[in-house]
């Protein structure tokens, strides 16, 4: 997944973009989980947090290149 | 300073943290072909603390600080750079703007503006001889800072996290420890009044450097980070403690020397309830009740009396309410608990002393001036960096009374560095090829380095170590040694240390005992105002008070006895702030003679308190004869339930201005008195 695009003449990666919008939907889906209670359950929630993130963001982009395609 | 070791092993684990953050930092700079890796090194660094919430704190208001200099550098270069003059004048003008506005704000947040000034030097004046790549240079100079505050931060939140909130309860329990010995020995004893009242301070200065200590729990990792408002509302309580403890040191030493059985007995009532603590409530409830009811008519015994009661039984409901929240805190949910006990009140702003953040933001603008000129005089190349590392040390440094000895420290520590990136430079890294050599070979001095950061007593030596080495060591993508630009660059960053010691020490430096005078003034201003009516909200007064009083606490150590600062007592200030404040609160309901008799008293409290020390003995005489003939007066009146309490707040006014008189004698006759 390569490309950029144009933000009022600024280019910029989609990736960027993409990983933003990962932070905005982990944000969303930590409080959820953190309103189950889920994190009672969670050893390290930083780790936890983190491999979450990097879970959507890797899904997100699988998503993006199968739209592209 | 004590003799702790410095190599522990938690203090090595940070180092160890800190140097994979800013490898990883490097490393993925280099991948994206950054243009100066060695920033996210420096910067990794510089944002370093052991506690993980105040990294995340800390990066993210130097994120925004970083991207408001990179728009204000965007803004003032393509546009100034043709005229030099001009564009010094922006930038020194941004600069020291940006410093005087982060001096009024004392907590962590006043980061972001201080980043905002320094980055335009950082980032800006080098563009000053290519302003055609300014939006390049600012891009990636943004880009590196925040890729190292991203590593750091995501480093300290998940390998082996240290967080805010256990420090945070840990220091608490100590600072309650202290709290409930200095009660206990305030309640048995006699104190050696200059001790307590060291210690009362010192108790001040800990509840102020904690307050603005919780701002980083909101960025914390763990569960506490709900609890803000129970900490601040538990933080209120303690706060409360202190003029207490203050008041019943007083009320002892009075009733001790009224020297009657009633007194003797009150006496034992307070050490009774001070060596048992708060379980004997009920105890001491039963000798209290006893006490208030006692059927003498009211005296200044009887007012005492009353006066410690109420004391001790306010020293037992915050001591409880403290021990309730910490409690709560410790539990489980504190999310529930922050519900229950948030405290409605707001706390205040705390001291800004716009004078002291002036007279910083003029030494920043001298300085810059001073240096900018050289470097436009002399034409040298790297006058540039002259400019830029003396700017940037006058803004650090600018929280500092007197920050000259601090940077002679930090020159030598920066000779150090030199020296070691020197030999770096010149003999290790041209042998190197590859990536894991080189963290190999950085890692031998920055690990032993990093682990200076994490004592506070070292930190400076170890900011001195670990921020030059990688900026001078120009750690780029690909290496290049040049000696030339080596020794310019080495000797520029000296010579502005120099210049910024030589510019602070004629313009910055002020002796602690100035601005100790400035914090009592301060007060005395504070309780003038609240005695000519303009202060109404007692919690107001408490917090300001006790904020101003743990500011004088660290420069009261410095002071000499014959200064007559050092005599000092700020609580005994605040106490008589708050005792006005109740009685102006009771004033509106109480019957008239006594309510002029009142008012005459807060406006004789309000020109002492505007007068020098050295000019009250007169005023002070007035006010004290006022008082007590207040307090005598009402004696044989008809009181209402009002009158009485306001009368108990005259006897505690009374006791704060005049600790050790002796109890108040009738100077005006009855016949006059009546008459009046």
């Amino acid at each position: 997944m390569t490309g950029q695009f144009d933000l009022y003449g600024v280019f910029l990666p989609w990736f960027s973009a993409l990983s933003l919008c990962a932070y905005g939907l982990l944000r969303v889906l930590t409080s959820l989980l953190d309103r189950l209670g889920l994190y009672q359950a969670v050893w390290h929630r930083s780790l936890f947090n983190l491999a979450l993130y990097i879970t959507v963001l890797g899904g997100l982009s699988a998503l993006f290149n199968w739209l592209q395609t | 300073m004590s003799a702790r070791p410095v190599v522990t092993t938690s203090n090595v684990i940070f180092s160890l943290k800190t140097f994979l953050a800013a490898m990883l930092a490097y490393y993925i700079a280099i991948r994206f072909d950054l243009p100066r890796p060695f920033w996210a090194v420096a910067t990794v660094y510089i944002v370093a603390h052991p506690l993980s919430g105040a990294i995340s704190s800390k990066s993210l208001y130097r994120l925004l600080g970083t991207v408001a200099g990179g728009v204000a550098t965007l803004i003032m270069i393509p546009n100034l750079v043709n005229e030099p003059v001009l564009l010094s004048a922006a930038i020194v003008v941004w600069v020291s703007g940006c410093t005087f506005l982060s001096l009024l704000d004392r907590t962590p947040r006043s980061y972001a503006s201080l980043l905002a000034g320094y980055t335009v030097l950082l980032a800006g004046l080098p563009l000053v001889a290519a302003p055609a790549n300014t939006f390049d240079t600012v891009v990636s100079r943004v880009e590196e800072i925040g890729l190292a505050i991203l590593c750091a931060s995501i480093v300290s939140h998940v390998v082996l996290p240290v967080h805010v909130a256990t420090t945070l309860l840990g220091r608490i329990d100590v600072w309650m420890a202290r709290a409930q010995t200095l009660f206990a020995a305030t309640a048995t004893a006699e104190a050696d009044e200059a001790r307590s009242r060291a210690e009362r301070y010192a108790l001040a200065a800990d509840a102020v450097d904690l307050r603005s200590f919780t701002a980083h729990l909101r960025y914390d990792g763990s569960r506490y980070r709900r609890a803000v408002s129970v900490v601040r509302s538990l933080q209120h309580r303690m706060v409360s403690f202190l003029p207490l403890l203050s008041e019943m040191e007083d009320l002892r030493r009075a009733l001790a020397k009224l020297n009657t059985p009633r007194s003797e007995q009150a006496i034992s009532m307070i050490a009774g309830v001070g060596s048992r603590s708060t379980s004997a409530f009920a105890f001491f409830k039963t000798r209290a009740d006893l006490l208030a009811s006692s059927p003498v008519p009211r005296s200044w015994e009887s007012l005492l009396l009353v006066n410690a009661v109420r004391n001790l039984r306010d020293v037992l409901q915050v001591s409880r309410g403290c021990q309730r929240l910490l409690n709560a805190l410790k539990e489980e949910n504190a999310a529930r608990e922050a519900r229950r006990f948030g405290s409605p009140e707001n706390i205040p702003a705390p001291h800004r002393d716009i004078g002291m953040a002036l007279l910083s933001a003029l030494a920043v603008a001298i300085c810059l001036v001073t240096s900018m000129s050289l470097w436009i005089a002399s034409g040298w190349t790297d006058g540039m960096t002259f400019a830029q590392i003396s700017g940037v040390l006058c803004c650090l440094l600018s929280t500092m009374d007197d920050p000259v000895p601090a940077m002679r420290k930090f020159v030598h520590v920066t000779i150090g560095s030199v020296i070691a990136a020197f030999v770096y430079g010149s003999a290790i890294l041209p042998l190197i090829d590859g990536f894991v050599p080189l963290v190999a070979a950085l890692g031998l001095f920055l690990i032993p380095a990093g682990i200076c950061l994490a004592v506070p007593s070292l930190a400076i030596i170890g900011m001195g170590l670990c921020i030059n080495f990688p900026l001078l060591l120009n750690l780029q993508a690909r290496q290049s040694s040049d000696f030339m630009m080596f020794a310019n660059t080495g000797i520029a960053t000296i010579l502005a240390m120099i210049w910024t010691i030589v510019v602070c020490n004629i313009f910055r430096s002020v002796r602690a005992e100035t601005n100790a005078r400035r914090l009592f003034f301060v007060t005395q201003k504070h309780v003038a105002r609240i005695a000519a009516g303009r202060h109404a909200e007692a919690h107001v007064t408490l917090h300001h008070l006790i904020d101003v009083a743990g500011l004088f606490s660290a420069r009261s150590a410095k002071l000499s006895p014959a200064s007559g600062a050092s005599d000092v007592d700020l609580i005994r200030d605040l106490r008589t702030g708050l005792h006005i404040t109740a009685m102006q609160e009771l004033a509106d309901e109480v019957s008239m003679p006594i309510r002029l008799k009142a008012q005459a008293i807060f406006s004789g409290l309000e020109i002492l308190y505007r007068l020098a020390p050295a000019e009250r003995s007169e005023p002070l005489e007035i006010a004290i004869g006022l008082l007590d003939d207040f307090i005598l007066s009402t004696a044989d009146m008809v009181p209402t339930d009002a009158d009485t309490e306001l009368v108990v707040h005259a006897a505690g006014l009374r006791l704060c201005l005049a600790p050790k008189a002796d109890f108040p004698i009738l100077i005006t006759p009855p016949s006059k008195r009546n008459a009046a």
